[in-house]
């Protein structure tokens, strides 16, 4: 079995990639005002998404797969069909840049950040906006939900990382503990650990409950950009800007691969619905999808 | 004009490479001009010459300490994060993202105290010399076309001057080379631009022609001979036949495919993305016009120039000046010393000048988007080719790359060098400006050949 089971490129940087909730689809969000939709099996490019007038940061899927949020650096969001790559909906109210998108595992909400230093929630389904977050004090870089879909973290260039009540949009207070920006954030699947990749290199992990950071995972050396946990909680991947991707033992801590995997910041790392694959997605073009047991030997 | 009938509503050959590249031959833009008023021109000058320039703009300002100048003593905040290594010239280093070029600085002039930026987003002074400031009747012309009126065609079926840019969304960007006072007739062809109207028309040639590039010249050459046999020029004048010789040269058309090459030299070049790079207003990083660049002047083309990517690199949500940095700079180590090694293969190198710079450099500064802003007060070239004598540094900043501390050098000295290498004598030449006014091509009286190169 390969380690690395398929390799695509868009012509320019990409910035996401996400598999769809039956681990059939790859979509990817890129530089080039496009994102794609690939066949994992064959590695068919099925469609490539036209209509964002500015680089795509964000993709995720939604109705069971059946559709397609994307969001842009145009600052908007929009709402594609997957079946026909057709646009159904476009989302508007950032002020500026989004750098960032999240959608709930639930798939009913889109939360997206940016350079307007709010976040913005939004109903997935109606392609309305729902709430304005405000409590950050500079640019939004990273968002993330929990895996019950009522919880949103959100990190920020100015170092702070915020929990939300999804639902509700209440402001639940701070998780504290970073000392750089908060590039990446995941939710663990029981709802109990959040992790970060932060600016200074760091991977921290800390406890939903308690609020707090509880472990700093050193190794990065450079500045770690995202961050996710595998859907049974076992594993941690983590990814820095000059291309290398860690997998860390999310119990015990330990890093149990590192590997140099791109030639350019990894901007997303993602693991697919039944864990045994991981996508990378990078500003030198390419998205990998790594065979996770392959990576770990 | 040509235009050749495109009966399909597709760009794209069934591979997915664009025809756009080759189907514009037959579109040639000319600065709005009609070619028969460029080949008048070019009648007027006698002289021949087999040198020729490439002018390689990258197109924003690149970083000059994350390139050729790096500033490893500086603090974090401006150092940045890249490395220098070790060349194969003592003394010279340059940044690790340049492992190629690096092994043939010894053909290189690198130039670390470029100055007298205007500061503006703007080909204009690169491809010119000046600044946009109190231009003479008419507006300086660009170095190709300067070259034009002083030197005309090189060989007959091939314009002197070729630009090779796309139609840029950025609009000070998107100038492929002022004619200027020296006349439309010496605009730059500009096969990548696309044209409008149709003067010339050839009837037959379609698209399904067109995936036969060797049917189309076959086709080109055909329509020629047989237009000569049957008097269809005879009523054309010497310049109308002259332009009709041009569009459907099968030179012309063979010079700008570059498919034609074996694979692996384009490997070799690095092929690139047919797409515009980085934030889309800019040029493309498409390593295949550096080999279009050198059949080009194979081909007689006395100057090549091109926009290559998006180097304006101002930070987040658009990459890190080091993302973009990462992109960009390998993909030029790769292409331009591919340009300089074939051309040498082809023992076209010291008939060839390369230069390669953009309209300014960076701040030393790293702003908090993870970028780096304008910077007119210094900036960097690199040189290869035209007989310079390579291996050579030349000035330098100091310790934050904030100024030149040692031998400042002008974009006209830059220029001066590129018209010494091509035999043009700037203390000489001199072109009319719309009002009769010879006007020099450098301001000669400060700015000389680089003497460190020649």
């Amino acid at each position: 079995m390969q380690t690395l089971s398929l390799q695509v490129r868009h012509p320019n940087a990409v910035y996401d990639a996400a598999f769809s909730p039956d681990g059939k689809l790859l979509a990817t969000a890129s530089l080039d005002n496009t994102a794609k939709i690939w066949d994992l099996q064959t590695g068919e490019e099925l469609h490539t998404l036209r209509g964002h007038g500015d680089g795509v940061c964000g993709v995720f899927f939604l109705a069971e797969g059946k559709r397609l949020a994307t969001a842009s650096l145009d600052k908007s969001l929009r709402i594609w069909d997957v079946g026909s790559g057709s646009g159904l909906a476009t989302m508007s109210g950032h002020q500026q840049y989004i750098e960032c998108m999240a959608g709930s595992p639930d798939r009913k909400l889109l939360a997206s950040g940016g350079y307007d230093n709010v976040v913005r929630v939004w109903d997935a389904e109606a392609a309305e906006q729902k709430f304005v977050l405000s409590g950050h004090g500079d640019a939004i870089y990273s968002v993330a939900f929990s895996a019950d879909s009522k919880l949103l973290a959100s990190g920020s260039y100015d170092q702070s990382l915020l929990l939300w009540g999804a639902e509700t949009g209440e402001k639940l207070g701070p998780l504290d503990g970073h000392d750089g920006t908060v590039e990446g954030i995941a939710f663990s699947a029981d709802g109990k650990l959040f992790a970060t990749a932060s600016g200074d290199g760091r991977i921290r992990l800390g406890s939903v409950a308690s609020r707090v950071v509880t472990t700093e995972l050193e190794g990065h050396p450079n500045y770690a950009k995202c961050v996710a946990f595998s859907p049974n909680g076992s594993l941690l991947a983590s990814a820095c800007r000059d291309g290398e991707l860690r997998l860390w033992n999310a119990k015990t801590h330990d890093n149990l691969a590192t590997i140099n995997v791109h030639s350019n910041s990894v901007y997303s790392v993602s693991f697919s619905p039944d864990g045994k694959q991981l996508v990378s997605a990078s500003f030198d073009r390419t998205i990998k999808v790594w065979n996770v047991e392959q990576l770990l030997t | 004009m040509l235009n050749i009938y495109d009966k399909s509503s597709t760009n794209d050959f069934c591979d997915g490479v664009s025809r756009r590249q080759f189907l514009q031959i037959g579109g040639l833009a000319m600065g709005g001009l009609a070619l028969p008023q460029l080949l008048q021109a070019e009648a007027s000058t006698g002289r021949k010459s087999q040198k020729s320039i490439i002018m390689i703009f990258l197109t924003g300002g690149p970083p000059h300490q994350d390139m050729v100048d790096l500033k490893m003593d500086a603090p974090a905040e401006i150092r940045g994060e890249f490395r220098p290594i070790n060349t194969n010239v003592p003394g010279i280093d340059l940044c690790e993202l340049m492992p190629r070029l690096s092994q043939m600085t010894d053909k290189l002039g690198v130039i670390r105290s470029l100055v007298g930026s205007e500061g503006r987003h703007s080909a204009f002074q690169s491809w010119t010399g000046w600044t946009t400031a109190n231009q003479p009747a008419g507006g300086r012309p660009s170095l190709g076309s300067s070259v034009s009126k002083l030197q005309g065609i090189s060989v007959p079926g091939m314009p002197a001057f070729v630009n090779l840019n796309p139609k840029m969304r950025g609009g000070s960007w998107n100038d492929p080379g002022q004619a200027g006072y020296a006349g439309q007739a010496h605009a730059p062809f500009t096969p990548n631009q696309g044209s409008g109207g149709a003067n010339l028309e050839l009837k037959g040639i379609t698209l399904d022609t067109l995936g036969d590039r060797r049917a189309l010249s076959s086709r080109l050459d055909r329509l020629k001979r047989e237009a000569d046999a049957d008097g269809s020029l005879a009523g054309l004048d010497a310049f109308n036949e002259q332009a009709f010789g041009i569009l459907t040269s099968s030179k012309l058309v063979d010079a700008l495919d570059f498919e034609q090459e074996d694979s692996k030299l384009r490997d070799r070049y690095g092929r690139g993305d047919n797409v515009y790079a980085g934030y889309g207003d800019a040029g493309i990083l498409l390593n295949d016009y550096f080999l279009a660049a050198r059949r080009l002047v194979e081909a007689g083309v006395r100057v090549v120039t091109l926009s290559y990517g998006r180097w304006d690199w101002h930070g987040r949500p658009h990459g890190t000046n080091f993302d973009n940095a990462r992109d960009h700079i390998p993909a030029l180590d790769v292409g331009l010393s591919a340009l300089i090694e074939d051309l040498e293969r082809r023992d076209m190198l010291d008939d060839t000048s390369i230069v390669v710079w953009g309209e300014f450099g960076r701040t030393p500064r790293i702003n908090k988007k993870g970028g780096r802003d304008h910077w007119p007060r210094v900036a960097c070239a690199m040189m290869a080719g035209g007989g310079i004598r390579g291996g050579q540094l030349i000035g330098a900043t100091n310790r934050l790359g904030e100024h030149a501390t040692e031998r400042p050098v002008h974009f006209q000295e830059v220029f001066a060098t590129l018209y010494h290498n091509i035999g043009i004598d700037v203390n000489y030449a001199a072109i009319n400006d719309l009002n009769g006014r010879p006007r020099y091509l450098v301001d000669h009286n400060k700015y000389q050949p680089l003497r460190e190169l020649l």
